[in-house]
């Protein structure tokens, strides 16, 4: 703190010793600004100022053109910035509240009174080309790789093309078996719904005492209740015609006798069991017993067999298509890119952090120790989110998005939690890094089929004539 | 305690989310219900004539009061400061705790003038000023008549005849208490709505266990809600509380339960209670903290849009809390401003009792004036009437209690906060957006995961291994850092505080008065150390020394949380009321005190860590301490927030109304938390609440773990300019900011100002709590509800117009008494976007220059804004000091300037070490600051830049320092403003500016 009293002592000094500087070299502008060259400087789009009102203590533009080696216009509108000259060192531009404010911020000390700062612009220099060189070595090694795995995810992601056309194929052929299963079901089923609907007419004739009635009997009945109920005969001849099989409203055609198979039926119930409460009649009129009363054993485990294959191969063609859009998605994921990344795929990487030990598979699953931070759900631009991990105590499910910058190895760099349970990884790879501006055109990759033609149609022949290897084969 | 005659009533029911039936209400309190709801009046008090007494030497009014039990004895002591009367009634047979240290001083100076007059059936105390203190005999009332007479008394105590004086203690004092008081029965009032829930009687989960909606499961651990965790996360499902009602069998039990907590009150009911009518008041202001608005509401009576409950004042961690509700919150302050617009006169009724308290609002019916009725539970009555202008009334409760301590400058600045900023490159990542987007902020806090395990002066090895390095990072750029240290201590042998605690027997102790009391916070099983005892403040203040407190530096600050206290497994989040100080007094009797004494133990360690050695004057570096619970006076140790707010709309607008009570409360340095707690606000709602929170007294953003990141550069483009813009507003309005705070600690008025206390007769101003004045110049109101891009602002009667205060709207000119609508407020105004306007008559210093922190700002150049009144003059006050430390106090090393305008001239003049005219020394003085011709100081030496002035009819031809130079000038038309350029003069010296026409 005793360091700001100091300065202050001299700031108002300081501040005089500065303005006005000599048109042309004015604190804080770059050498050279042709702007500052004139004998009126322009600020704020439409207005001039005198240059003798540049870096005089006082702001007189907005954007604070009219004083860059002063911090009189520093403000939220000021566009200005202060240029630290920085020789030795690349030039920086600085905003103007860091000027004269006690406070180093250019490395020749620019920023501040004279005497205030050591220059630091030299030793800057070197770390800053040191960490470039570093950096540059990185980018090149890295991006190499990046190539290299580039042409790999390639040839992967023909494959998986591949994959993907021979999965789509064995769908059709499955969706065709499918389809045929289903047929098959469906029959049964009707035919199993016709035995429950026959079941209950035999069950409602034994209930009403009809079972017994032959053609005559029937007859007769049909005529005695049409009186007793004074049946419109209109309604009875549509409904006999009914039965006979005619549209109602054409006349009944004599000749064709009526089919009474419907009222003939093995199954003959004791006369204890017949119904005579009104009620019980009702109900079992509209009662259908369940098909496994109804049908036979045989019949059953039939139907049961046709549903099991309609489901087998339902879920067979569902596991499959969601295959094929895993692939499709995942090829999609890197539509825009060289998809370098998804050599990832095979990938763990373990950090610890603060006393934590992090495991990230890549397109897998992330964990804190043995906390799962979540599985890998889809890429957000070209970071990679994982979600549904545990529950926190008292907080959301855990999840977790990893940046990746360019490394010459896969390594964690960084792993935060920067709200509660949700975590930020940054994870260095070559997967990547850009081209390096120096470097040659990447070469076209390798084609592996041409290896692979190469090594059946010259190599093999070769080792076939060895026979002790020949034998194994 | 018997428990015979016991109707309990157990409602199975999940609680809401905010659990409102974790708190007591009047209903489930035995003492308010005795008060409040009695079935019979309470007794009638008479004076006994021969007992009234006046002490020649002192002023002070004695006599004895018959009825209701055995005689009380009232005094009345009229203060030498005309207006304030202190009235006590005590029980001279029984003794009772009191707390010795709320009061700035007990002795303060008596009006030895006074004289009394009696007769038959009353009594006069005629004072000073020409106001007087009525005593009537039968039944006993005491009323305040101001010096100017009138027809109504300012303010009655007793009137309604509520008095009442719970006796205590077993045997004698027990048939006492039962002929006193009288319970209600259990009606169905008091039964909660049962009939159509599931009534069953259920058996309690086994100590160590609680229902997770099924069963009872083995606890692992409680939260801030007061629930319990289990092993796998999950929380405990609060049955509602049972209610233990008395039936009149029973009067003889005063124990109390609830919430499965049992209180046995071994010293039997101690409660006392009184009326204080208001006769002239049209509104009641004061009884923070409550999340209500500023006018108070009536809680009982016939007349008004009425709470259900009566003022609650029992300092609690209420998680999640309610808006517009009278519950009780973190801290208390029990006084109450009547204030009349026909008399432009305000009348205050201290009620200072730090036991649980009660106030019931009434209005009274065809504008009889208002009316408090004071209860608590135990302690005596002691009531300070205090009246004045408004801000007279203020200053002298300031002298009573004490005046807002002034800060050091950084704490006016921007403070970040989260829980938790969560390892040292957290905070430099944090620390470094700030510095690359150029936005100021002065203080990075840390919550409570930056300890070794919530134990508090530690730090978690892992994520701060080298915090004075962290430190030094931060203050290179002038920037100082926040730990929090709550007040419950790990009850780890292995911790050192603890051990040292436990050794020295500092702990408050459990109703045995035997062992520790141990209680859940957030380290777990806890212990409390007493703060209530000088010794253990002491050894807690040494605590902070730089030897004692590892990894902290001088530019390292403290946040007291938690010291309501919390107590998570405790009847309503808080300690049981059986537990007992070191000096065996209960609880009970200093709950509403805890919080103070922490801040005030923590405060005194950083004042102490300033100084090299004992041998050295003092002259420290001042303290910041920020503190969650407080009562009357905790303004003399730090600052205070508005706690666990939410990121809603309502929170923000709730904060000015709280801020604005709790400020005529005494407490200047408020600030509600930008961006609400609990919560995700959306970008607007951010970005409105930092343009309005850089408008109040404490300025921080704060966020819950489980909220998304919100600092400043959260929302991106253009987000980050428009709060960058709002920040930058604050600072450069600091020299105001800190002249005011300095005229608080002068003069004991509020730094941020309800409109009713700036414009006193104007019955319009009563119910306006959404716009404030920031001392007497600037009045300000923001956009607080989505959506808007202006607001209408109301410029309240009085003499002084007001100007915009932007340029960016021309600096349009308001005539008092109006409402100014649509003015604009878009939140794309950078640097334009909140209204704010200056009172014509003033003159208001600025510091334009954009800045990384108050540091490097220390001696950048002013702006002086001169706004002219109708005539054609403004005056306006700059105060500077070294902004750091106490040499303004112990050395009267400080400038006072007074600008003045008038007849075309602005005036600069000094006082160094001595007040300027405008300042009272009497006030001054009775807040500790010597006063002396100070030759041996020398002010900063900023000088002022830039003179705006508003008001002007036209340009003057010259401007010209007298005897010195013509100054260069430009007359904006648009804005008609006059702005002089480079005057160069220093803010703390002599000179005049003429402008010659």
């Amino acid at each position: 703190m005793y360091y700001y009293y100091y300065y202050y002592a001299m700031m108002t000094i300081v501040w005089w010793w500065w303005a006005p500087g000599v048109v042309g070299s004015y604190r804080g502008v770059e050498v050279g600004d042709a702007r500052y060259a004139k004998p009126m400087l322009a600020c704020d789009r439409e207005r001039e100022v005198a240059a003798n009102m540049i870096n005089d203590g006082y702001c007189d533009c907005e954007d604070g053109a009219d004083e860059p080696g002063t911090a009189s216009c520093a403000s939220v509108s000021a566009t200005t910035k202060h240029w630290c000259p920085n020789a030795g060192h690349e030039p920086t531009a600085i905003s103007l509240s860091r000027v004269d404010d006690g406070i180093c911020d250019c490395c020749d000390g620019s920023d501040e009174g004279p005497g205030a700062c050591a220059d630091s612009c030299d030793a800057d220099a070197k770390r800053a080309a040191a960490e470039r060189e570093i950096a540059a070595a990185v980018q090149r090694t890295g991006y190499a790789k990046r190539l290299e795995f580039a042409c790999r995810a390639a040839r992967d992601r023909k494959e998986a093309e591949a994959d993907l056309a021979k999965v789509t194929e064995s769908i059709k052929a499955e969706s065709g078996q499918l389809a045929a299963a289903e047929a098959d079901l469906e029959r049964a089923r009707q035919k199993a719904d016709a035995a429950v609907e026959a079941d209950a007419r035999s069950r409602l004739h034994e209930a009403f005492h009809l079972h017994t009635l032959d053609a005559e009997g029937l007859r007769g009945l049909v005529l005695d209740l049409a009186r007793r109920v004074e049946v419109d005969p209109d309604v009875l001849l549509r409904l006999a015609r009914s039965a006979n099989g005619f549209p109602e409203d054409k006349k009944p055609v004599e000749e064709e006798p009526l089919d009474d198979s419907a009222v003939k039926d093995d199954h003959i119930l004791p006369a204890a069991d017949v119904v005579v409460d009104k009620n019980k009649a009702l109900e079992l009129a509209t009662y259908r017993r369940s098909l496994s009363i109804v049908l036979g054993q045989t019949e059953r485990k039939f139907l049961k067999k046709l549903e099991q294959r309609v489901k087998d191969l339902e879920a067979k063609v569902a596991k499959k298509k969601s295959k094929v859009e895993k692939a499709e998605a995942m090829v999609a994921d890197f539509r825009d890119d060289d998809g370098a990344l998804l050599v990832l795929r095979r990938t763990c990487l373990e950090y610890d952090s603060s006393g934590y030990e992090y495991d990230i598979c890549f397109f897998d699953k992330a964990k804190q120790g043995r906390t799962r931070l979540g599985n890998f759900r889809r890429m957000e631009g070209s970071a990679m989110i994982f979600d549904g991990g545990d529950r926190c105590y008292n907080g959301p499910s855990r999840s977790l998005k990893v940046n990746f910058v360019c490394g010459a190895e896969d390594s964690v760099v960084a792993f935060t939690e920067p709200e509660t349970c949700v975590y930020v990884a940054t994870v260095a790879t070559p997967c990547v890094c850009e081209q390096p501006p120096d470097s040659p055109p990447p070469l076209p990759c390798k084609d592996p089929g041409l290896v692979v033609d190469f090594f059946n149609s010259a190599i093999r022949p070769l080792l076939a004539k060895l026979p002790f290897l020949s034998s194994s084969s | 305690m018997s428990s015979r005659g016991l109707v309990c009533i157990i409602i199975l029911g999940i609680a809401s989310a905010v659990d409102r039936s974790k708190f007591r209400k009047c209903g489930d309190t035995r003492f308010c219900r005795v008060h409040r709801n009695a079935a019979a009046p309470p007794p009638a008090f008479f004076v006994d004539p021969s007992t009234v007494a006046l002490d020649d030497d002192t002023g002070e009014l004695t006599l004895m009061l018959r009825g209701g039990g055995g005689p009380l004895a009232v005094s009345v002591q009229p203060h030498l400061d005309a207006g304030v009367v202190r009235v006590r009634i005590v029980d001279p047979a029984r003794p009772r705790w009191e707390p010795t240290d709320v009061l700035l001083s007990e002795t303060f100076a008596l009006d030895a003038g006074a004289a009394l007059e009696t007769n038959d059936d009353k009594a006069s105390l005629l004072l000073g000023d020409g106001s007087r203190v009525a005593i009537t005999y039968a039944p006993f009332v005491l009323d305040l008549w101001g010096a100017a007479g009138g027809s109504q008394p300012l303010a009655r105590l007793n009137a309604e005849q509520l008095l009442h004086f719970e006796r205590g203690g077993g045997g004698d004092a027990a048939a006492a208490a039962a002929t006193t008081s009288v319970e209600i029965e259990a009606t169905g009032e008091e039964a909660p709505a049962a009939t159509n829930e599931e009534e069953e009687e259920e058996e309690e989960c086994a100590d160590g266990t609680a229902w997770n909606g099924e069963a009872c499961l083995e606890i692992a651990g409680y939260w801030e809600d007061g629930l319990a965790r289990f092993a796998d996360g999950s929380k405990e499902v609060k049955r509602e509380a049972a209610t233990n009602l008395k039936t009149s069998a029973a009067l003889l039990d005063v124990s109390e339960s609830f919430g499965g907590h049992q209180d046995s009150v071994k010293n039997g009911p101690t409660s006392v209670g009184a009326d204080v009518t208001f006769p002239s008041a049209e509104a009641l202001f004061g009884l923070a903290e409550h999340a209500t608005g500023l006018a108070l509401k009536p809680t009982t009576g016939e007349v008004g849009p009425k709470y259900g409950e009566p003022y609650r004042f029992y300092n609690l961690d209420v998680f999640e809390y309610e808006l517009d509700e009278p519950m009780a919150l973190y801290g208390s302050i029990p006084l109450a401003w009547g204030h009349s617009t026909s008399t432009g006169e305000t009348v205050g009724a201290f009620w200072n009792n730090p036991s649980e308290t009660f106030a019931d609002v009434e209005w009274i019916e065809a504008n009889e004036g208002r009316r408090v009725h004071w209860l608590s539970e135990s302690g005596v009555i002691e009531v300070f009437f205090i009246s004045g202008s408004p801000l007279g009334a203020m200053s002298k409760f300031a002298s009573l209690v004490g005046a807002q301590e002034l800060p050091p400058i950084f704490a006016l600045g921007y403070h970040q906060c989260r829980w938790n900023y969560k390892d040292e490159k957290d905070v430099a990542a944090v620390h470094g957006n700030f510095e690359a987007l150029d936005i100021p902020y002065d203080v990075l806090w840390l919550d409570i995961e930056h300890t070794d395990g919530k134990r508090y002066f530690t730090w978690d090895k892992l994520l701060f291994p080298s915090p004075v390095d962290m430190q030094r990072n931060l203050s290179k750029t002038g920037r100082k850092m926040v730990t929090i240290v709550d007040p419950h201590i790990k009850r780890d042998p292995s911790y050192a505080i603890h051990s040292e605690a436990t050794r020295l027997g500092l702990y408050i102790k459990d109703k045995s008065g035997s062992k520790d009391f141990d209680g859940w916070c957030w380290p777990g099983s806890s212990s409390y150390l007493d703060f209530t005892s000088t010794r253990v403040r002491e050894w807690w203040a040494e605590r902070f020394s730089l030897e004692n407190y590892r990894g902290s530096t001088t530019d390292l600050y403290t946040w007291n949380d938690m010291n309501e206290p919390s107590v998570f497994n405790g009847p309503e989040v808080t300690m049981s009321k059986e537990c007992l100080s070191l000096d065996g007094v209960e609880h009970r009797e200093w709950h509403n005190l805890y919080g103070m004494y922490f801040a005030r133990a923590t405060a005194e360690g950083l004042a102490l860590r300033g100084r090299s050695s004992s041998s050295e004057r003092e002259g420290g570096k001042r303290p910041f301490v920020l503190t969650r619970s407080f009562y009357a006076g905790s303004q003399r140790w730090g600052a205070m927030w508005t706690g666990d707010n939410a990121a809603q709309w309502s929170h923000l607008e709730i904060a000015a109304p709280m801020l604005l009570s709790i400020s005529v409360c005494g407490f200047s340095f408020a600030g509600a938390d930008a961006g609400g707690f609990f919560g995700d606000p959306d970008p607007e709602l951010m970005t409105r609440w930092i343009q309005a929170a850089a408008y109040t007294p404490f300025f921080r953003g704060h966020a819950h773990h489980d909220a998304k990141r919100r600092e400043p550069w959260s929302f991106g483009d253009p987000w980050t300019q428009r709060v960058r813009a709002a920040i930058a507003d604050r600072y450069a309005l600091l020299p105001y900011w800190y002249s005011t705070f300095a005229r608080a600690r002068f003069g004991g008025e509020p730094v941020m100002r309800p409109v009713w206390a700036c414009a006193p007769t104007d019955p319009q101003a009563l119910a306006i709590d959404d716009q404030w004045f920031i001392g007497s110049d600037l009045l300000v109101k923001p956009a607080v509800q989505p959506g808007v891009d202006s607001v209408d602002v109301y410029v309240p009667k009085g003499p002084s117009l007001f100007f915009d205060a932007r340029i960016e709207h021309k600096h349009a000119k308001y005539e008092p008494g109006t409402l100014a609508r649509r003015v604009p407020a878009p939140i794309d105004g950078l640097g334009a976007a909140v209204p704010v306007f200056q009172r014509g008559g003033s003159i208001v210093p600025r510091q334009r220059r954009l800045r990384r922190s108050t540091v490097p700002m220390r001696t950048d150049p002013y702006e002086l804004s001169v706004a002219l009144d109708a005539s054609g003059k403004a005056e306006g006050l700059v105060y500077l000091d070294d902004q750091s430390t106490f040499a303004f106090r112990d050395d009267n090393a400080f400038s006072w300037t007074t600008f003045e305008f008038k007849a075309n001239a602005l005036s600069a003049s000094v006082a160094v070490g001595v007040l300027p005219p405008a300042l009272a020394r009497d006030r001054a003085t009775s807040l500790g600051i010597r006063l002396q011709e100070n030759a041996a100081f020398q002010p900063p030496p900023n000088i002022v830049e830039r003179i705006i002035i508003l008001g002007l009819a036209g340009t003057p031809n010259r401007v010209v320092v007298r005897d010195g130079p013509a100054l260069d000038f430009a007359w904006e038309s648009a804005s008609k403003r006059l702005v002089v350029r480079k005057p160069q003069l220093k803010v703390a010296d002599a000179w005049i500016i003429d402008l010659e026409f």
